[in-house]
């Protein structure tokens, strides 16, 4: 009995250990048409066949190696071995347990170090690369940074393309192409007289780096494009919330004028001003375009299409006027309004605007033709919200009205707030309208739930008006003239965090990245916030004159670069619009 | 009454796979159609209900017989569930059922072979459990701790072993 048990022990625990790992693995690895791939996951295969044979095959290839060491050799140690070798498998496992116990902690700690490795296995070296690639895909791009740095092995089948192509969130890929921003005015800095951008970096430092900045290579990459575009996005946020700021400029115009409304598209920054005009700014050159003028009135909104090739603006001169970004022409003046045009949104080429005359007209800007007007308000309308189909419009009659645009029919008027309606948020999507009034309150409403019943969620925490708010999913941030900025969850109909720093009235807000939220202010300054930890990451402008007059009157960015329009009421502060650059390159 | 106890053992086709080492193991109709590799072989060599006790077992000479009875263990549970689709976009979405991380719960040498033997025996839904466990093996790691965890040494020390053993070669 005892024999044949030793005899089929010893069989079954010998041979698959040495014969199967190296047949499939060749087998595998002749699938695979990858040269390289094949002599690295051969190589490593014998290593990883190495740790998992036995003792005895070990013992013979230290002796092969060094010969020489037999002079060395304990004779006790050799005799010791020559018997263990002798014994069966059991009598092999009873000698370990008796040799352990006579063991000192020292050795048995050696001894885990020996035997830990053969219980491992370098998956990702000795399988074939396809199922290498199906167990890198399921990483995040973070885990993707730290296998690449394991070993040689794991960085080659890391920069794999597909694996990269694949990984889940896609805002890494939505930023622009890297920029220069190094002619104009981002020569100079926006660091001046009055004006401090903490954390910007020193003159003499920028010069390098504007020097090296423009010393490009080209699109190729040494690695997968998209882990390029992964790092690139990943520097771009670091330069956001920690990082030196690079770059900054200062766009002088509308001088002694505020600047009313500000937007970006591409590369294009239109600003609008009570001088009647509005300027057109190429970003990445840091300088003006076009000035158009016609308006005789000032500028109180502005829009820039979708396609990006039309400028509207609303004037208190009550007409509309559609512009060319190609050349600054005006193409149309839309007349119909009778008083002030005071809120716009655009859909496609269709326009929608507010005004004080308490109507809302609809126009075409690409042939200038008026569409409908929409009666209702019963006084001026303050804010408007368009998607192309439903007009969202909030006025100081204490109403928000839901409109068909295409039969100009009031759809659902929502009441409730007890006084002036200043900001609107629509999404379509879910029939979600946000409104923000000087009631300090902000309702939101589902205007597909029944009549009267709309409001489903009273948001109360604000001591003043609302002047703007972003949504995302269920989230909603707020920025206030009582110099809070709060984060609200719609669902739930609480706040989640209220930001406290600013000293005075909060003039816009910027939601960008996955949660971080900019903010101007009357204070003069211009702070960014992480709105999931509820915390000031960092003063990115502060105007000296803060507190003093100046102000800073609107905020709008893109993902690589922040402007700021910036001016005072009283002449304390120089009317102009500052520029920042976060932008970084390939890596 | 006794046409339907008749007919079920009758029904039920048991195949007999020889690996590598030797070793027998079985396993159902329903679960070798897990197997696209199994379910080809066993159509390519003709084997039937008539014929199939009178035959050799079926030869699978790439897995050894521990790994074909974990595999044919894993095919028996799944023998009822449709096979996943042949698209990367699973893998993401994938949840491993309790049984199966239970299953999978093994030696890295185990695990390692039976992720081999389900690529060549091409059974989808073990390979992307073997795989997506590797993967929740690696993630949120730091690059020490992964070098840990699947015991690999860093390039420094690859290459002092490599010029150790130059110097070892040479002196002999």
């Amino acid at each position: 009995m005892w024999p044949r048990n030793d005899v089929h022990m010893d069989d079954g625990s010998m041979t698959p250990e040495d014969q199967e790992p190296v047949t499939d693995n060749d087998m595998e690895y002749n699938d695979n048409g990858e040269e390289s791939s094949y002599s690295n996951g051969s190589s490593s295969s014998y290593n990883a066949d190495k740790l998992s044979s036995s003792r005895p095959l070990q013992h013979k290839l230290d002796l092969s190696a060094s010969p020489s060491r037999n002079n060395d050799l304990n004779p006790r140690v050799e005799h010791l071995i020559a018997l263990f070798k002798d014994l069966s498998s059991a009598e092999q496992m009873d000698a370990f347990t008796r040799l352990l116990q006579e063991s000192n902690m020292t050795n048995i700690r050696q001894l885990r170090a020996i035997i830990e490795p053969h219980f491992q296995r370098d998956f990702l070296s000795c399988l074939p690369v396809e199922l290498g690639m199906k167990i890198l895909h399921n990483l995040t791009g973070y885990d993707l940074l730290k296998v690449a740095q394991v070993s040689k092995n794991w960085k080659l089948i890391s920069e794999i393309d597909k694996i990269w192509k694949s990984l889940g969130v896609e805002e890494f890929k939505h930023h622009p192409d890297p920029t220069d921003r190094v002619t104009g005015a981002w020569q100079g800095t926006a660091i001046a007289a009055g004006v401090t951008i903490p954390d910007h970096i020193q003159p003499c430092d920028l010069n390098v780096h504007r020097f090296l900045k423009l010393q490009k290579f080209g699109d190729i990459f040494e690695r997968a494009a998209d882990k390029s575009r992964y790092l690139r996005a990943d520097k771009i946020e670091k330069n956001w919330n920690a990082n030196p700021i690079m770059g900054s400029a200062v766009l002088r115009g509308h001088e002694d004028h505020v600047i009313t409304c500000m937007q970006i598209h591409d590369d294009v920054l239109v600003t609008g001003s009570d001088d009647n005009t509005l300027k057109v700014w190429c970003i990445d050159k840091g300088e003006v375009m076009y000035t158009l003028v016609g308006h005789t009135g000032g500028v109180w909104t502005s829009q820039i299409s979708q396609c990006g090739r039309y400028i509207v603006s609303g004037s208190t001169d009550r007409t509309v006027k559609v512009w060319s970004t190609v050349d600054g022409s005006l193409l149309h003046t839309l007349q119909g309004h009778t008083s002030t045009v005071r809120c716009m949104a655009m859909a496609g080429s269709i326009l929608v605007t507010g005004s004080r005359d308490t109507t809302l007209r609809v126009w075409d800007v690409e042939s200038g033709r008026h569409l409908a007007t929409l009666h209702g308000h019963h006084a001026a309308v303050r804010c408007v919200q368009f998607d192309g189909t439903t007009v969202v419009s909030g006025g100081y009659d204490f109403t928000v009205k839901i409109w068909n645009a295409h039969t100009g029919r009031c759809i659902r008027t929502l009441t409730g707030h007890n006084n002036r309606v200043y900001s609107l948020l629509f999404e379509s999507e879910r029939s979600i309208v946000c409104s923000g009034s000087l009631d300090t309150s902000i309702r939101v409403w589902d205007f597909t739930r029944p009549e009267g019943q709309e409001c489903v969620a009273l948001l109360q925490g604000h001591t003043s008006l609302t002047s703007g708010m972003q949504l995302r999913g269920n989230i909603l941030v707020s920025c206030n003239a009582d110099s809070h900025v709060r984060v609200w969850d719609i669902h739930e109909g609480t706040c989640v965090h209220m930001l406290s720093g600013h000293r005075s009235a909060i003039t816009s807000l910027q939601w960008f990245g996955r949660n971080m939220v900019a903010t101007s202010s009357d204070d003069g300054t211009v702070k960014l916030w992480d709105i999931e930890r509820g915390a000031l990451i960092r003063d990115l402008v502060t105007l000296d004159s803060g507190g003093n007059g100046g102000c800073i009157w609107r905020l709008c960015s893109t993902s690589t670069m922040l402007a700021c329009a910036v001016g005072s009421r009283n002449n304390t502060e120089e009317t102009k619009v500052i520029l920042l650059d976060f932008d970084a390159v390939y890596p | 009454m006794s046409a339907p106890v008749a007919d079920a053992p009758a029904a039920e086709i048991v195949y007999k796979i020889i690996s590598s080492d030797g070793v027998v193991s079985k396993m159902s109709e329903k679960a070798v159609q897990q197997s696209k590799t199994l379910s080809n072989l066993i159509e390519n060599l003709g084997y039937t209900i008539e014929n199939i006790e009178t035959r050799d077992p079926i030869p699978v000479t790439n897995v050894n017989g521990k790994t074909m009875a974990k595999v044919a263990e894993l095919c028996e549970k799944h023998k009822a569930d449709a096979i996943p689709e042949d698209n990367m976009n699973v893998l993401k979405t994938l949840t491993i059922p309790e049984w199966d991380q239970k299953f999978l719960k093994i030696e890295d040498e185990a695990l390692f072979d039976l992720i081999l033997a389900s690529n060549f025996l091409d059974i989808k839904g073990l390979m992307y459990y073997g795989c997506k466990t590797v993967s929740n093996m690696a993630k949120g790691k730091t690059t020490a701790e992964l070098r840990e965890i699947f015991g690999i040494n860093t390039d420094e020390q690859d290459a002092a072993e490599e010029t150790a053993q130059k110097a070892a070669a040479e002196v002999a």
